[in-house]
């Protein structure tokens, strides 16, 4: 009995407080180095930059949690970008346009759980498919690798304009704020959060206890699929351009790196919507405190200022969030 | 044993493996789309420019692909190897212009590889990681090394002009199809005739039963993700050679290309199955269709949904092969 009472709080809740202190541990660091830090605008400049990965982590994480993964979200967000300014262009009332990008990103979605669950091919492959044609698909429909960055599409910059404020929180945060929201309130408060751990836990025990497997799954990938094409939308509002080239360009793996160091596991089963945002805000201000660290640094270390170092960064965490579920014992039915 | 006597007294015919099936289906369909390149080009593609063209242009794929079949092979993936070539390829052109002599630089730079892919297959088999994280950690750190090694520029200038010796055409023959066909020769020896790749599918069939049964697991997977590394650091050098250029972003998309070739050649991603002949044909036709595509004037981003679409056909195709022949 002592020992239940000791252990009242689950593995997850524990692994989240202990990012949430970790991430706690790095702002304070940074702001000691560089009071900058925690200034307002950049606080709300890695939540602007931050934005498109922080909801599609939302999403990615059902779907991981699921046990089945989505690497199409990259060439989704490419796509569904290239596609609101070409409608745009065209004269498509901006917010009709939004509308038809996420009917997009619904459709893309179906495309998934036909090509995943229909007709059995590995998540990772069908995606990796995905990612190539829809990012093939973007440039199409761009009509060339040159962005479009017509006045006309710029209507909705509005979204992203550095005065744009409700009340005195820029409208990046109140979006991040919402979302998340919303997706902590399916994950807790409807069926999806639970069904996605049993189906990922063990699929066939889900299966043969009546969950409608494939029906859940199609709800993960339209999820994401949404969410991956109204980043895009976001994306072209924040750079007022929407380029094939740039846009989406590794978000699949930032996503999914963020939901595996919030405690995802990536055979499924565990992970949580905490966890995955908590995993993109450490991502985000590792490489925004370092950068900021300028002259504490000392000279053995001036490598780390190079404007390159996020990716190495992403990697460093990977690794020693790995480390951690090894030694903690946390996802042990791996192989 | 009465059938067995029978067997043997019927004519002999020719009996095929599911894998010698699936590579004739493969090769068939590789004849096809050459067929259909001869009619729509019968001036230009069955001219030896051509050919080795198509030669070259997929030495880069066949190369790693040879060690990456055995890595899908048991049950890994590898994500990390455009990462990897693209690290030795930028340290190949620093050691150069450094005034290492190039047959010293290249072995250095396939060190870097080597040690690369050794952590990552280490990781992976020792503490029972997924291959597809520690993978993709591996990606970031070797393309963030290239990125920060060479300052996010491509490296053009300094390199001696010696460097080329690695990827010359000697009579007509460039040098990288030769290293082509002796990789995947050694990579067909290895898979047909040594008990390191039985260890190697045993594990990927069931990695379980493999540890019970006393194979080493840990010393199989580190090997082959050692040899993955070494052999695209190689394909990394190659392409400096090649171009004398050496950029952070070269290479873009060969894990994807790697994996798409071994599995149009009948490889599974779930492990246990695959053949280096396979991937080798898997590899070629996806070279074919490209080079066809080129010279229908088709912009290399419309090739990509190509290349998807071929993907999602050749996993529905491997699977009808399988479930309907029954060899």
């Amino acid at each position: 009995m002592k020992n239940i009472s000791k252990r009242s709080l689950n593995s997850t809740t524990r692994y989240n407080i202990m990012l949430f202190l970790v991430l706690v541990a790095f702002v304070v660091l940074f702001t000691l180095m560089n009071p900058k830090f925690i200034a307002k605008y950049n606080i709300f400049l890695i939540f602007r930059q931050n934005l498109p990965i922080m909801i599609i982590a939302c999403a990615l994480t059902f779907v991981v949690t699921s046990g089945s993964i989505d690497l199409s979200v990259g060439g989704v967000m490419a796509l569904s970008a290239i596609t609101y300014a070409a409608l745009c262009v065209k004269g498509v009332n901006p917010w009709w346009a939004i509308g038809l990008v996420a009917l997009l990103g619904v459709v893309i979605g179906i495309i998934n759980t036909i090509l995943i669950e229909k007709l059995e091919i590995p998540a990772f492959m069908a995606t990796i498919a995905g990612w190539l044609i829809y990012g093939g698909l973007a440039y199409t429909v761009c009509g060339g690798p040159n962005p479009i960055a017509k006045p006309e599409m710029q209507v909705i910059t509005i979204l992203d304009d550095k005065a744009t404020y409700v009340g005195p929180f820029p409208l990046a945060l109140v979006i991040v704020v919402v979302v998340v929201a919303i997706f902590i309130f399916l994950e807790k408060k409807t069926i999806l959060g639970k069904y996605a751990i049993a189906i990922g836990g063990n699929y066939n025990a889900a299966y043969f206890s009546g969950i409608n497997v494939i029906k859940m799954r199609a709800i993960f990938y339209v999820l994401c699929s949404v969410m991956a094409a109204l980043s895009g939308v976001w994306q072209v509002a924040r750079l007022s351009t929407a380029d094939p080239r740039c846009i989406g360009l590794g978000a699949e793996f930032a996503a999914l790196s963020a939901c595996i160091v919030g405690g995802a596991n990536i055979k499924g089963g565990q992970g949580s919507i905490i966890g995955a945002v908590l995993g993109v805000l450490l991502l985000a201000v590792l490489p925004n405190g370092v950068q900021l660290m300028k002259s504490a640094l000392p000279v053995w270390l001036q490598w780390l200022k190079s404007p390159f170092l996020p990716q190495v960064i992403t990697g460093i965490v990977l690794l020693i969030v790995v480390f951690i579920n090894y030694i903690i014992g946390r996802g042990k039915h791996y192989e | 044993m009465s059938e067995q006597t029978q067997n043997t007294s019927r004519r002999p015919v020719l009996k095929f493996s599911a894998n010698g099936v699936q590579n004739l289906a493969m090769f068939g369909i590789l004849v096809l789309i050459w067929i259909i390149g001869s009619i729509l080009f019968p001036a230009i593609f069955n001219t030896w420019e051509n050919i080795r063209n198509i030669l070259v242009s997929s030495t880069s794929v066949i190369i790693t692909a040879s060690a990456i079949t055995l890595v899908l092979i048991t049950g890994n993936l590898d994500l990390s190897v455009a990462g990897v070539g693209a690290m030795s390829g930028v340290l190949f052109g620093l050691f150069t212009i450094a005034g290492l002599p190039v047959w010293l630089a290249a072995i250095a730079a396939m060190l870097c590889g080597a040690v690369s892919g050794f952590l990552n297959g280490f990781i992976i088999s020792r503490f029972k990681q997924p291959s597809f994280i520690i993978s993709l950690v591996f990606k970031y750190f070797t393309a963030g090394i290239a990125l920060i090694a060479s300052n996010g520029q491509s490296i053009a200038s300094g390199m001696p002009g010696n460097v080329k010796n690695i990827a010359l055409t000697i009579s007509g023959l460039p040098l990288p199809i030769v290293y082509a066909v002796v990789i995947s020769l050694i990579f067909l020896f290895i898979q047909n005739n040594t008990v390191f790749a039985s260890q190697a599918y045993a594990i990927g069939a069931n990695i379980k039963t493999a540890r019970f049964s006393g194979i080493n697991t840990v010393k199989v997977i580190t090997s082959v993700f050692t040899l993955s590394g070494i052999l695209a650091a190689f394909t990394g050098i190659i392409i400096v050679s090649r171009f004398s250029v050496a950029d952070c972003s070269m290479l873009p998309g060969l894990e994807t290309d790697c994996i798409i070739a071994a599995v149009l050649g009948g490889t599974d991603i779930n492990g246990g199955r695959g053949t280096v002949l396979g991937m080798i044909i898997g590899a070629l036709i996806l070279f074919t269709i490209t080079q066809i595509m080129n010279f229908l004037n088709v912009a290399i981003y419309d090739q990509n949904i190509v290349k998807g679409v071929v993907l999602i056909l050749a996993i529905l195709v491997n699977d009808t092969i399988r479930k309907k022949i029954k060899v």
